[in-house]
């Protein structure tokens, strides 16, 4: 008798967990692959890119999934290491068989790893990777939302010139892909406009006495320093600029971006401008923005920082493009989608993909305010 | 312009020919190029972090308190890692240097994080001007303690018997141990030394150039690079050698090209090993 009710009770059992996996798994997930550096140095910048991308997701399955299909991520340790890179890729698309890949950071990584999506012919976007060379190796499977170093490099030029009407402007870049690639288009841009800078400086990546250059930027009698470089040598180069009385505009690219940037170089950094593609400031933002950062903080009761909201712009341009395409999700429409992605109100602005795979769109030009924190300067309100 | 760079060059040498006075001093005692004595720099600058900024003691106090805590620690790791190996063959010891230097950086960085401290300016940081030469009060500071600090250890090595027992013991153990000496009590002395002289150039440039774990690695290749060029053997040669890269970088920088301003300095080590291998100030061999 006991032993019947047990049995009985195994087999209710089993049935209810059939039924339930069967509503689990009846149709299966779409799954989203995401690679980023979740620990080393960059840990920090890897976890703002799956946060991004999991508030998407969520809101994502919330209003019913992709085709009726729910999204699931996975994310893999790339230890900003290009090798290791390419190993979690591999994993992503041929062990977990993902639908799309999201990732990396590090633009080294991502020259590496989009090989892989490549050949296995996998839609794969990069958030933030910079660097110009991504999209311009004739590989149509990449896609890119930060703005090029290119175009960043562009904007603060044009910023400089037209806005600031800069005449005799010089430049400090680290001797590496980053600092180099910056520096050319800003020689190339200036030189567009006329203009020569009247320095152009190198230091290396990991250099603390910036006095050589910096005297010599001086002497050269320049109006203002473009630094290309990322917020801890710029912070070096604000404080040693203004302790040896060079007392120009500093300009620069995203890189800058930091609260550590003001905490290091303090009153040097006042009124430094740098290129940014979003800002986490709910007054001047778009709708779309503050909804998002609203959301962000109330989800991880942080505010974003502009990778989680590329991370979440990515994540739903990627969700667009798969519910245009047929519920078979053929990857090679899903690509095709992305690339035609026209005038998407993103967090971030509004996005247009262009033929190279890389998003058109508004770039700021953010102040950091006297006292600490940022002000949008451009473009005005 | 060439006398304001060959200010700036003389600060960041006298930082350098602190650091080369740390690798003379074990060269001379423990026969071992040491190669975490850039780490050395890195911990006195995280001392003087953590008394001054962290616990908010005062400057005053707080400079002996992280000297102390720089040869405490000093004391720690020559017991932990150079006296196990003080028979071992020198490659051995060589390496266990740079792993030491390794581990004490990895160390840190678990302990603080990658991203560099600020530190507040202690001497001024507000440029003095005299005519159009300008000096910050605080190049003069640390080109000043860095002389002073080289003079006191010459003294200290050739007047006191403190400083001739390390002497004698570097040129030859065991006569000295024969004579009385206690060699290695004396070699512990030495590390601790160059230790607290590492730590005192960290704090010295924790101002200017910010505080983090990896501060040392490129300082210490740098003072390194002073001492070969000064002459391993020779304390005033470890300042001459330290000033003389200074400057060099920075005429290199100024005059030829920046890109090329830390090859240059390694350059000028090469060049040193090629034409006058015992170093400038050193005995011919």
């Amino acid at each position: 008798m006991l032993h019947r009710k047990r049995l009985m009770g195994v087999v209710a059992f089993l049935i209810l967990g059939l039924c339930l996996s069967s509503v689990t798994y009846g149709a299966p997930p779409i799954k989203i692959g995401i690679v980023a550096p979740l620990s080393g140095g960059a840990a920090m910048v890897g976890d703002t890119q799956v946060k991004g991308i999991a508030l998407a997701i969520k809101q994502i399955n919330a209003q019913g999934g992709i085709h009726g299909r729910q999204v699931v991520y996975y994310a893999e340790d790339d230890e900003q290491i290009p090798a290791k890179s390419v190993n979690a890729v591999n994993k992503l698309v041929y062990q977990q068989k993902v639908d799309a890949v999201i990732g990396t950071v590090n633009s080294s990584c991502t020259l590496a790893n989009m090989e892989i999506t490549k050949r296995a012919g996998v839609p794969q976007i990069t958030p933030i990777s910079s660097n110009p060379k991504i999209t311009r190796l004739g590989n149509p499977w990449i896609f890119r939302l930060q703005a090029s170093d290119d175009q960043q490099a562009e904007a603060i030029v044009n910023y400089a010139v037209n806005v600031l009407k800069l005449k005799k402007m010089a430049i400090m870049y680290q001797s590496d892909d980053y600092g180099t690639g910056g520096k050319d288009v800003i020689v190339r841009r200036l030189k567009e406009l006329g203009l020569e800078p009247v320095a152009v400086e190198a230091f290396n990546p990991d250099a603390k006495d910036m006095s050589a250059q910096i005297l010599k930027i001086k002497n050269a009698g320049a109006d203002g320093l473009f630094m290309w470089t990322m917020y801890a040598q710029g912070a070096l180069i604000a404080r040693q600029s203004r302790q040896l009385g060079l007392k120009v505009p500093l300009m620069g690219g995203g890189g800058l971006t930091n609260p550590k940037l003001v905490e290091l170089a303090g009153e040097a950094a006042y009124g430094l401008l740098n290129t940014q593609t979003f800002f986490p400031d709910p007054e001047g933002a778009s709708p779309e923005a503050k909804a998002f950062i609203e959301a962000y903080k109330k989800e991880y009761g942080i505010l974003p920082d502009s990778n989680a909201a590329m991370s979440y712009d990515s994540m739903m341009i990627l969700a667009e493009a798969m519910k245009k395409a047929g519920p078979a999700l053929n990857k090679k429409e899903v690509r095709d989608n992305i690339a035609a992605t026209k005038n998407y109100r993103g967090v971030t602005g509004v996005i247009t993909i262009d033929k190279y795979g890389d998003a058109n769109r508004d770039i700021l030009i953010i102040r950091v305010k006297e006292g600490g924190g940022y002000e949008v300067v451009w473009p005005k309100h | 312009m060439l006398l304001q760079q060959l200010i700036q060059g003389l600060a960041i040498g006298s930082v350098y020919g602190l650091l080369a006075l740390g690798y003379v001093l074990m060269w001379q005692a423990w026969a071992v190029l040491d190669f975490a004595r850039g780490d050395a720099a890195m911990m006195g600058a995280f001392f003087l972090l953590i008394f001054n900024v962290f616990l908010k003691i005062h400057i005053l106090l707080a400079f002996p308190l992280a000297i102390a805590a720089s040869a405490l620690t000093g004391f720690i790791i020559e017991r932990l890692a150079y006296r196990p190996l003080v028979g071992a063959r020198e490659i051995n010891r060589l390496i266990a240097t740079i792993g030491a230097g390794i581990l004490i950086r990895n160390l840190y960085r678990v302990m603080f994080g990658a991203d560099p401290f600020p530190f507040p300016t202690i001497f001024g940081e507000h440029p003095i001007y005299i005519k159009h030469l300008m000096i910050v009060p605080q190049n003069l500071w640390i080109t000043g303690i860095g002389f002073a600090l080289a003079i006191l250890l010459r003294l200290f090595l050739l007047k006191t018997w403190r400083g001739k027992a390390m002497r004698a013991a570097a040129q030859d153990r065991e006569t000295a141990a024969l004579m009385g000496i206690r060699v290695k009590n004396s070699m512990t002395l030495t590390f601790v030394v160059a230790t607290v002289l590492g730590g005192i150039a960290g704090m010295l440039i924790a101002p200017l150039y910010f505080v983090m774990a990896d501060m040392g690695v490129l300082i210490g290749l740098k003072g390194f690079a002073a001492a070969v060029l000064g002459g391993i053997e020779s304390v005033t040669g470890a300042m001459v050698g330290g000033i003389i890269l200074g400057i060099a970088e920075n005429l290199a920088g100024g005059f030829i090209s920046s890109g090329y301003q830390t090859a240059i300095a390694f350059a000028l080590m090469i060049l040193v090993l090629i034409f006058r291998p015992s170093g400038i100030m050193g005995r011919r061999l």
